[in-house]
Order: structure tokens, then sequence, then C-alpha cells
């Protein structure tokens, strides 16, 4: 069997005043952004999206700018890598036995003779 | 008057309600307008957004390949033998250059910064059409440099020609040493840039490196957009393979052979230099190469490499492999004596020394001296067939080094079968009526300088990734197998030795050097006996060998024995050879 419900009188306790108090704040607050004018308001909303804008384009701008300059030295590297080789191609000429063999000639040299060789045996030698 | 009042305030309501309406009907009209774009958004954006997304990729968006750079070749000392770079051609549109008034300007600027005369120019632009590569002086198409190209670029750029002249980059594969060592290194196939014969397709998948993969959005003409990649991997450059080869020893030894060849009347010939104790190929010529920076004019034949894919009879070098074959199996002994006539019957036929000649009583190294035929036989006979052709698989004949060069044969190995076994063993004791190639001479004769153990033969020594500036690896020398036991190696080797100094055939000597080595003149062609196959292979030092050398003439007319017309060659080399490595003599001189 259920029993009835009976209103006791609330005892106003400083805990409840604070409540009451809050409630009225908010309520003013409400009135005030109620009494507002719109165009400030839109001028807000305004401004928060143009500095989200302005953040995406900075990202952008920076990821822009670091592309453009990975791209500037992969060309560097390219262009790097081609002389090295180019310089590579001259040194294998340069090194090549039968060029060194026609500078030598050219120079007035001639080949030596294997057999007036002369061998000499150092026994003991210490450096 | 009240009437008047009461229409005056009835108009009013009428209108109102007539604005009303057609309010609403305007509302209307938009709201269907409005729902009917709507519904054609959701069309194009929901139901067919998968379809339009992926024509506009493929429209504007491209996987571009980025070629890898292929390595280089190098001897070993370094020296580059084969190197990619990338030139630029010389591309014009006459018909362009002609609309822009710019053809003179052209034509005079580029003939400052290509040297070439206006006139030679000019025959080539001054013609109909869209396309025109310019040619050098040679009639080759002009490939720049960098240098070359900056400066065409510029004078391109002065004469306002941009449009009409354009430098195409090229990579090109170039052999600075031009023809040398050109069937041991190959080419790159121009048209695919894949490596063809020799260490170029050996090692093609080293070399040819990774390509890299650009997946970008492209401009309307193609060009890929420097800010829009979407997805990209970098190109591994190909590996540096090093060799074994010297590029000085590989002159020498391609220029003595072909004057050899001058001086003997030959037809052609081989030289191969072998480290015995690894297996490494020092040089490997042959007077049948070509220039791999101008293959396109080369004939085909000349592709291959003889040193690996002919096969020749060898003559009486193989007599040191007989010799070692009764050594090892205990038959027979260095001071083992039988007597010569001069000849031997074997299953009907009668078989002669090279000179007719009898030699009467002589042992093991005489018949070596002698080069007698006879004596051959009589080893090959007491072997007998069965471990004789296993001493001959054992030294690599009959199948391939292993060496891993494209084209390499097996050889022909006699086998003791066929219509008469007997005579075949009998030939094949003398090198005569069996197939090998100057490689697996070499090889065998390598084996019997390495204390009996046979290495695998090898041109590649080290292959370093990334274009030279990755890991390296390292290919340590292979052993085939033990051939035959040490003491057979050094007891072979003390007969060739002291055959040599006693050599009936005029043998290459060099005072102060202990020489093992052995003539061989086969006569394929038993109508014509003056058309030989002349070799010389042998060791040196014999004390301690520190390399192999096979010099092989085909055919040579003035002399046409082993000693007169391979021994010279043979033993100008070694003397190069003793200087080069610096290696003394081993035995007093005189």
């Amino acid at each position: 069997m259920r029993r009835p419900i009976t209103r006791v009188p609330v005892r106003r306790t400083p805990a409840t005043r604070r409540a009451s108090w809050l409630q009225r704040d908010a309520r003013r607050a409400r009135a005030r952004f109620a009494r507002q004018p719109r165009p400030l308001m839109l001028l807000e909303f305004a401004a928060v999206v143009g500095l989200l804008a302005l953040l995406y384009l900075s990202q952008v701008a920076a990821l822009t700018s670091t592309r453009q300059t990975l791209l500037q030295e992969q060309t560097r590297q390219t262009t790097l890598r081609r002389q090295d080789a180019d310089l590579h191609a001259q040194l294998g000429h340069l090194q090549s036995p039968a060029y060194v063999e026609q500078r030598a000639r050219a120079l007035g040299m001639v080949p030596a003779n294997p057999a007036s060789v002369v061998w000499i045996t150092l026994h003991d030698v210490s450096r | 008057m009240r009437q008047e009042a009461d229409q005056q305030d009835h108009r009013p309501a009428t209108s109102i309600a007539g604005m009303a309406r057609r309010q609403a009907l305007l509302l209307g009209l938009v709201v269907v307008v409005m729902v009917g774009l709507l519904a054609r958004t959701a069309w194009w954006q929901i139901a067919q957004g998968a379809i339009l997304s992926r024509r506009a990729a493929q429209e504007s968006v491209r996987l571009l390949s980025i070629p890898a750079a292929r390595g280089s070749i190098l001897d070993a000392n370094g020296v580059a033998l084969a190197v990619s770079v990338t030139r630029e051609s010389v591309i014009v549109d006459p018909d362009l250059l002609r609309a822009t008034n710019a053809m003179r300007p052209a034509e005079q600027a580029l003939s400052k910064a290509l040297g070439l005369p206006v006139a030679a120019l000019a025959s080539q632009m001054d013609v109909s059409g869209a396309y025109v590569r310019l040619l050098g002086a040679d009639g080759q198409p002009l490939l720049l440099t960098a240098t070359e190209s900056a400066a065409a670029q510029a004078a391109i750029d002065a004469a306002q020609a941009q449009g009409g002249v354009v430098l195409a980059p090229v990579s090109t594969r170039e052999y600075p040493d031009g023809a040398l060592a050109g069937q041991t290194l190959g080419f790159v196939r121009q048209s695919d840039g894949a490596g063809q014969y020799g260490v170029e397709q050996m090692e093609n998948s080293a070399l040819a490196g990774t390509p890299g993969e650009l997946y970008t959005r492209v401009s309307q003409d193609g060009q890929p957009l420097a800010l829009a990649p979407l997805r990209q991997t970098a190109a591994i450059p190909g590996a540096n393979v090093t060799l074994t080869l010297d590029a000085t020893v590989q002159l020498w030894a391609e220029q003595g052979l072909a004057n050899a060849v001058r001086n003997t009347a030959a037809d052609g010939g081989e030289v191969i230099v072998m480290d015995p104790r690894t297996g490494g190929i020092i040089a490997m010529a042959s007077t049948t190469s070509f220039d791999p920076n101008t293959y396109q004019y080369a004939s085909l034949s000349s592709f291959s490499n003889p040193a690996i894919s002919d096969v020749y009879d060898p003559g009486s070098v193989m007599k040191a492999v007989t010799m070692a074959a009764g050594i090892q199996a205990g038959v027979i002994t260095p001071q083992t004596t039988f007597f010569d006539p001069g000849y031997v019957d074997v299953a009907g036929v009668r078989i002669y020394n090279f000179d007719h000649n009898g030699h009467g009583e002589e042992n093991m190294t005489q018949v070596l001296q002698h080069s007698a035929n006879v004596g051959a036989v009589f080893v090959a006979q007491r072997v007998g067939a069965a471990d004789f052709y296993q001493t001959l698989h054992a030294f690599g004949f009959g199948q391939t080094t292993g060496s891993g060069l494209p084209g390499e044969v097996r050889g022909l190995r006699g086998g003791g079968h066929g219509e008469n076994p007997e005579l075949t063993l009998a030939e094949n004791a003398f090198g005569e009526s069996i197939g090998v190639t100057p490689l697996q001479l070499t090889q065998a004769y390598a084996a019997l300088a390495n204390g009996g153990v046979l290495m695998r033969p090898h041109v590649v020594a080290s292959v370093t990734t990334d274009g030279g500036l990755g890991a390296t690896t390292t290919y340590a020398p292979q052993i085939a197998q033990q051939v035959v036991s040490p003491q057979t190696a050094a007891t072979v080797t003390q007969m060739l030795t002291q055959s040599a100094l006693q050599s009936d055939a005029h043998m290459a000597l060099l005072p102060g050097y202990s020489i093992a080595a052995k003539t061989g003149t086969s006569t394929p062609y038993p109508n014509d006996p003056g058309w030989t196959y002349a070799s010389v292979v042998g060791y040196a030092p014999a004390s301690h060998p520190r390399f192999v050398l096979l010099v092989k003439l085909d055919h040579p007319r003035r002399v046409i024995f082993g000693g007169d017309a391979a021994g010279p060659l043979w033993r100008a080399l070694a003397q190069q050879l003793f200087l080069y490595y610096r290696i003394p003599p081993d035995q007093s001189a005189g």
C-alpha cells in the first residue's frame, strides 16, 4: 500500500539560496544575449570563421612552400647526380690504360724491357 | 457613399489574397526547382560520385615512373669500365620556328653553341615538319654533356626559340675504354635499357636498380604538378659492380693478341689470365670483340665470347691432365718408362707422334717434353676409360665452369662412347676428338697450380648497392672441388716445369722463373694438318703460382705449332705480369 505524499515546508538554507542566485544570473544572461544586436553576433561568427580559414591557409601555404623546396632540392640532387656521372665518365676515360699509354708515349716514354729489369733482394731491412 | 466605402475596404482584401496566392505559387515553384536541383546534385554527388571521381582521376592523376640510374662497372682497381650518363639530344620543330620567324636566329645561336657550321645546321633544320633530331659532324645524333647543354639552352633562350628547339634528356651507357673487354662487359640495349651479353646481362638486376613511382596530378600537357604529388617512391640507383678484371692486363692481352694474330697470319685467338688461388679472371681477350659504345654496328657473332662459348680440340696441352689422371690413379709416376716407337695402333688405327718420330725408352716427364702422343695413349690406357673420364669430369670438362657469364657452353667430352670408344679414349688422351672452351682449360690448369683444388672462375668481385654508396657484398672465391691430391698436383707441376725447361717445342722460358707450362697443337682437320689450333697454357712462378695464362691462336699460317705461334706472346705477357705484380724471380738465373 503506497503512502500518500505529504508536502513538507522547505527550509531555506545557504545552499538553496546559492542555487536560486545562480538561476537568477542565468536568466539575466539570457536576457542580455536576447537584447544584444544581431550584426555584432554575425561579426563574431565571421571573425571565428576567418581565423580558422587563416590558420588553414597558413598551413597550406607552409606545405606548398615545403613541397616547392623539396622539388627544388630533388632537382638539384638530379643535377648533381648527373654531374657526378659525367665526372665518373671523364675519370674513366682519363684512367683508361689506353689513354694513359698514349699520354705516356706522347711524353716520350717507352715501355720498359722486362728482360733488362734487375731485381735487388734486400735481406734484414728494417724500417 | 457607404457602398464606395465598402468597395474600398474590400479591394485591398482581394489584392492581399491574390498576392498571397502568387507568393505561394512562387514559393512552390522555387521549392520544386530547389528540390529538383537537390535531387540532381544528389544524383551526381552520391549515385554517380564514384564514377565521376574515377574519371577525373584518370584524366588528371598519373602514375609516372622515375627511372633509376644504372650502376657502374668497375675493374679490380676501381677504373670505370661502364658508366651511365644523361645526355641531351637537340630536337627542333622547323614549322614552329618558321611560323615565329625564329629560324635564322636559332640556327646562328645553335651554331655558336654547338660548334657546328650554320650551313650544316640549316640543311637539317630548314625542312618541313615538326620534328628533327639534330645530328653532329659525325652523322650521329647530338648528345650534349651537362656543360654543353647549359650553353645550348642559353643560346636557345637568347634566340627566343624556346618552343622550337628543345633539349630532350637521354640516358646513355658509356664505355670509357671503348672496345676493351667488350665481350666480357656486354652492352645495354638502347630501346629498353636491358643488359645484353656479358656482365651487363649477368648482373642486370643489380645494375638496373629499382625505378621510383610518382603518383601525381598532372597539368593539361601531362607535366606533373609540383604541388600535387599524392604518393612518391624514390628511385633506388643501381649497384656498382666491381670485377676481378684488371683493365691494364686486359689491354696488354688484347694488344698482344692482335699483334700475335697479325704476325702469325692467324684467323683469331683468345688470351685468358686467371688467378689460380681464387679463380678470379684477370683478363679475357678475344680478337672478335666489339665496341659496346657502338654495338648497333657490330656483327651479331661478335657479341658471343669465344673464350667461353666456342670449343676446340686443345691438343697436347691436355697431356698434363692425362698425366694427373695417371698419377692420381697410381698407375704411373714421373719415372715410369715405356718404349716409344713413334706410333701406336689403337682399334685398327695407327696414331703417330706429331713429328712421326720415335723417342725410344722414355719416362713420363720426357713424354711431356717430347709431347709424345704415344706416351699419352699409354697413360690413358693404363688409367682406363672409367677413371680417365671421371678425372676429366672432375677437372670441369663437359660442364660449364659456373662463371655465370651468359652464353657459356659445356664443351664436348669424349666419354668413351660412339663408334670406336677405344680410339676416342686414345685421342682424348692427347687432346683430340674432344671439345673444350679456353676457360675450361684455364680452370683445369689453375687446379693443378692450386694444389689440386678446382676454383670456380668468376669475374664479379663485389657489388655495392645504391650506386656505390650502399652496402658492399664481396663474393668470396668458391671452391668447386678437390680434383686431385696436392701431391699429384705438385708432381705434375714439377713434370711440367722440367719438361718446359727441356722442351722440344720452343717453349717460352723466362730466366730466373720456374714455369709450369705446356704447348699444344691440335689438327682437327685430318686432310689439312697445317690447319691448327696453336696454344700455350701454363702458370708461374711454379713454386707459388700467381697467375695462369692461356694463349690460343686459331689457324696460324706462318708458324703452326703452339710453341712457335703462341709461345712469344705467352712469354711477353708473363714478363709483363711478373713486373706488374712485382713477382721476383724464384730461381737463380742461368
